[in-house]
């Protein structure tokens, strides 16, 4: 999976990456604040942090998009602009009928902005739609027009939507690239939808293990995994991680963003140590199992195939940086940098995603502080020591 | 004129290397069709950056007990490349874990700074789970520079309490000794891939001891 082939995007003008940088860090900057009260023409809006959260999500998935002209421009410039704020106001429990006009549009707009072929349009149109069809049931259905799962019916019918929506989301990347908002999308009705229905956590766990096992996206996987989470009682904050961490993969477009899924996988394991039943904590630990090791199978560096040949040097040490295919972004990709930032911030900081909720892992932040702080030193003196080295040969005659 | 060689060495040793740069060894082919693509000059020098990094990164996290279980299991995979010894680290964590029921490295280390280092308190059940954990780092630390992080990790386990003291100071620093040694001579005596059996068959066995330590013991 990781020698996928990516694919030379094309070049996007700062003016966009700085606009889709600016909506990113203010949707992030109010989900790091706790979220916020807004009044506009005599009417005010609640924005929760979680709310603000998954627009950030959202506008950083579309922001990600590399395509600028044509009807998938309008589809970018609605998933960037609009979606947010209509995903903002339905995840803060407030109206959630703007969410479900704004999704088809999004869906409409993106098909016909552009996919890679016919098919992918047509299984889009499909799993987007089924998924945008049953998320407005849900909601108009009930007694209020919000997203809040009251009964188990309602949070079965809006899991269901949610896993449609991760899959045409996750695969938007490969097949409509404009439909990755919907990822975002999907993993919020998901973790609401969850909590309602305990028993959904098997069937999702089992897709998640089979999408793991496939090696097709570990991300879908890893929200999959997170929404089932989310089924177990206190296990909110680790999947709303897991989430965050499969839609900054999805955003990266690279197999090893899911990497982002450590803190989310180890607040997760401290869910599973509270007391209560074995069985669906087992499971969970042995599917958690399962998918670290398909996606370290994945991504893990390789050991450099010849450490003593020649090429020596003192420290000869056996990783082949080349196995990691594209880590570094192209200059042609700068519009995932405000995607790469969140995700540092999520491996290195997790603790302070306080929009989360309580995950229990501010002792992470710590220790990954601390690795990294030693890792840069390191990496500077090292990059120091053997630029004096060169220099000194340099002066010294042959 | 005669010039002195550059850096040979003045009282006849090696010449001097650098860290981490490429340069040719002495009694390499100098030219030669390679049997396989190389990778490009800077990926080899940033990749032996980036991993004298992680290994410094790793022994940070284990000599201070400071972050989570499960991080210095993937720093540690990280720094052997390898997925098993990814797998090994985690099952360690896991066992961490089940004992104090946290994967925190500070509860850790304060616990064994209060009751005393986890080699010697507790059921036998929990010692036994600790030294496995322990051995099993120590079986699966590839050879070198990891010796250190996988060293400082298998003394953070058996006997890393919290710094409060000189007592807990020598604990300390007599563990990370012990650790370091023991993991240097498994990685330098064991074959490697009986080693890597064993290191799973122990991490194994300490997540089973660490179960049976909390619930029977």
């Amino acid at each position: 999976m990781s020698q996928r082939p990516i694919a030379a995007p094309p070049a996007i003008p700062w003016a966009w990456v700085a606009l889709g940088g600016v909506v990113v860090a203010a949707w992030a900057g109010l989900a790091a604040t706790g979220g916020a009260d807004m009044s506009m023409a005599g009417i005010t809006l609640t924005i929760s942090a979680a709310g603000a959260a998954a627009a950030t999500g959202a506008a950083a998935l579309a922001g990600a998009t590399s395509l600028r002209q044509g009807w998938g421009l309008a589809a970018v410039l609605a998933g960037v602009l609009v979606l947010p704020v209509c995903l903002a106001l339905a995840a803060s429990g407030d109206e959630a009928r703007p969410l479900i006009v704004v999704l088809p549009l999004v869906v409409a707009l993106g098909v016909v902005g552009g996919g890679r072929t016919r098919a992918a349009r047509l299984r889009a149109v499909g799993i987007a739609g089924i998924g945008t069809a049953l998320l407005g049931a849900a909601i108009l259905a009930g007694p209020s027009p919000t997203l809040v799962a009251r009964t188990t019916t309602f949070g079965a019918t809006i899991v269901i939507a949610a896993v449609l929506l991760v899959i045409a989301g996750a695969g938007g990347s490969v097949g409509v690239p404009a439909l990755k908002p919907l990822l975002a999308v999907g993993a919020l009705a998901g973790i609401i939808g969850a909590a309602a229905v305990p028993g959904i956590g098997v069937p999702l766990l089992v897709g998640a293990a089979a999408v793991g096992i496939a090696g097709i996206r570990p991300a879908v996987a890893v929200a999959l995994f997170a929404i089932a989470v989310a089924s177990l009682p206190g296990g909110q904050p680790a999947a709303s991680l897991l989430a965050a961490a499969a839609v900054l993969a999805v955003a990266l477009d690279r197999e090893w963003g899911v990497v982002a899924a450590l803190p989310g996988a180890i607040a997760m394991v401290e869910v599973l140590m509270f007391p209560g039943e074995i069985a669906p904590r087992v499971l969970i630990g042995a599917t958690a199992a399962l998918l670290g090791v398909q996606v370290a199978r994945d991504v893990f560096l390789r050991p450099a195939r010849d450490q003593h040949g020649e090429e020596g040097s003192r420290l000869a040490v056996p990783i082949e940086l080349a196995s990691v295919p594209g880590i570094i972004p192209r200059r042609a990709e700068r519009h995932r940098l405000p995607v790469m930032v969140l995700a540092a911030w999520l491996l290195v900081a997790p603790g302070s995603w306080t929009w989360a909720g309580d995950a229990g892992i501010t002792h992470y932040d710590t220790g990954a502080g601390r690795a990294v702080a030693v890792a840069a030193l390191v990496l500077v003196t090292l990059a120091g020591a053997d630029h004096r080295f060169g220099l000194r040969r340099l002066r010294m005659p042959a | 004129m005669r010039v002195e060689p550059p850096r040979a060495g003045v009282l006849g040793g090696q010449p001097r290397r650098p860290l981490t740069t490429v340069t040719p060894t002495t009694g390499a082919p100098a030219t030669g069709a390679p049997t396989a693509p190389s990778p490009q000059r800077w990926e080899v020098v940033a990749g032996r950056r980036l991993h004298v990094a992680l290994v410094s990164a790793a022994a940070a996290v284990a000599a201070t007990s400071s972050g989570d279980a499960f991080l210095l299991a993937a720093l540690l995979g990280l720094v052997a490349a390898d997925v098993a010894a990814a797998g090994v680290a985690a099952l360690v964590a896991a066992s961490l874990t089940v004992r104090y029921g946290a994967s925190s490295l500070g509860a850790v280390a304060g616990a064994q700074g209060v009751l005393g280092p986890a080699l010697t308190v507790g059921d036998p059940y929990s010692i036994a789970a600790s030294v496995a954990g322990a051995l099993a780092l120590a079986f699966v630390s590839p050879r070198g520079l990891p010796v250190l992080a996988f060293g400082l990790a298998a003394a953070a386990v058996v006997a890393g309490p919290d710094v409060s003291g000189p007592a807990s100071l020598a604990i300390r620093i007599g563990g990370a000794l012990v650790g370091l040694g023991l993991t240097a001579a498994a990685t330098r005596y064991a074959p490697r891939r009986a080693a890597r059996w064993v290191a799973a068959g122990l991490a194994l066995t300490s997540v089973a001891l660490a179960t049976a330590g909390r619930f029977i013991g």
